[in-house]
């Protein structure tokens, strides 16, 4: 059974946000507005950070893809009361709408601020509303939501291969964040299988877990920027 | 009686109510606006489910037939019944019939006919019963579509009764 992770490679990630509105598109995540937004209830599975460092003349400025990272050892799946969050067996973090009763815990427990809660009905913008993705539930308001690691997918990609009495392959399935990323520093896969592309990166020396201290024990590693 | 007695009496009868409603709702047969004759199709002129539910095996919802797919056969009447003038009717219109779905899961379920009819290779009475044999229309589920019976068939079939794999 496969343990599906991620590579972030710091070094091609040139900061553009498409990863950030294929995310938007594939998810159906709603648009919260700009007055929202400054309440910093802006609603993203993905945000691309901006350090800037250096100085006035010679400015540096790195970005950052952070989405729940999937831990192994998840905090946000012990302090549901409800069960509506949990690892399923493949490494998922799975978020059950119906079952959320919107305590907000999870979030409180998440050390890398993965999760958002829905404050509105949801609402898109001009017919987007009918453009919604129909692999993916529109998720009401007072419930938590976060990545999924594009699990709908994963699922379809299983659906294919057992149709077709195979393994899925690697790089077959892939979430809409990687396969937008026109740098390629997003690769998706099998962390169980030793040949597949995303455990090859996963060892490399370039890698680092984030917050790895805190034994969460993420499965998407960063591949750190080269001097 | 005493006003708490009282309450009691009012409350148990709102309740008894609540499932008599509810129970009404559950079986009140649906009216379909042709009576549909599924045996005459399926057993004498032999067509198969997916003929006439087109993506019964490649989609996520089976799809229930329109006036596109009657018209193959009935642009004009066939016989002398009466329900199948009211479909002809209908395809000379060129208004669609308007069916009633009898079974659907909740928005937070996805169920998809390709996973369980094509892949897992089940059989459609497993969850619609003998619909090939019916005379009458189809007019309530031959099934209740509970979790419990999703969960039973999985659990015995061997495939995953993990949450996120229908609720995403």
């Amino acid at each position: 059974m496969a343990r599906w992770g991620m590579t972030i490679d710091l070094d091609r990630c040139t900061g553009c946000g498409n990863c950030m509105a294929a995310c938007h598109q594939e998810n159906n995540l709603a648009a919260v507005g700009a007055a929202e937004t400054q309440e910093n209830r802006a609603f993203h599975w993905l945000r691309v950070l901006r350090e800037v460092s250096g100085e006035e003349a010679n400015l540096e400025v790195t970005y950052k893809p952070v989405l729940c990272v999937q831990c192994d050892n998840p905090p946000c799946v012990r302090v549901c009361p409800v069960h509506a969050t949990y690892r399923n067996e493949e490494g998922i973090v799975g978020q059950v709408y119906s079952r959320c009763i919107g305590c907000r815990y999870c979030m409180a427990a998440c050390p890398y601020n993965a999760k958002v809660f829905n404050w509105y009905e949801p609402e898109w913008p001009g017919d987007l509303q009918r453009k919604a993705n129909p692999d993916v539930s529109l998720r009401p308001k007072g419930v938590v939501e976060k990545c999924t690691f594009c699990h709908h997918r994963v699922i379809r990609a299983r659906e294919q291969a057992r149709a077709e009495e195979r393994e899925i392959r690697d790089g077959e399935v892939t979430t809409a964040c990687a396969e937008s990323c026109p740098a390629q520093a997003i690769v998706f896969g099998d962390l169980d299988d030793p040949d597949s592309r995303v455990s090859r990166l996963a060892r490399s020396p370039r890698a680092y877990r984030p917050h790895a201290d805190l034994g969460t024990r993420p499965k998407v590693v960063y591949l750190a920027q080269q001097e | 009686m005493t006003l708490r007695n009282l309450g009691a009496v009012v409350l148990g009868l709102l309740v008894v109510g609540a499932l008599v409603a509810g129970l009404a709702r559950a079986r009140r047969p649906l009216p379909q606006p042709i009576a549909f004759n599924h045996q005459l199709h399926v057993e004498e002129m032999g067509a198969e489910c997916a003929d006439c539910h087109q993506q019964a095996l490649t989609g996520a919802r089976a799809t229930i037939p329109n006036i596109a797919v009657c018209a193959d056969c009935h642009e004009e009447a066939q016989g002398e019944s009466v329900e199948e003038a009211k479909l002809v009717e209908y395809i000379q219109a060129g208004e669609p019939i308007p069916w009633l779905k009898v079974y659907t899961v909740p928005d937070h379920v996805y169920f998809s006919h390709r996973r369980h009819a094509a892949i897992a290779a089940i059989e459609c009475e497993n969850c619609h019963g003998e619909v090939g044999q019916r005379i009458e229309p189809v007019v309530r589920p031959a099934v209740k579509m509970t979790m419990d019976h999703c969960m039973d068939c999985h659990e015995a079939s061997g495939a995953s009764n993990d949450c996120i794999w229908c609720h995403y």
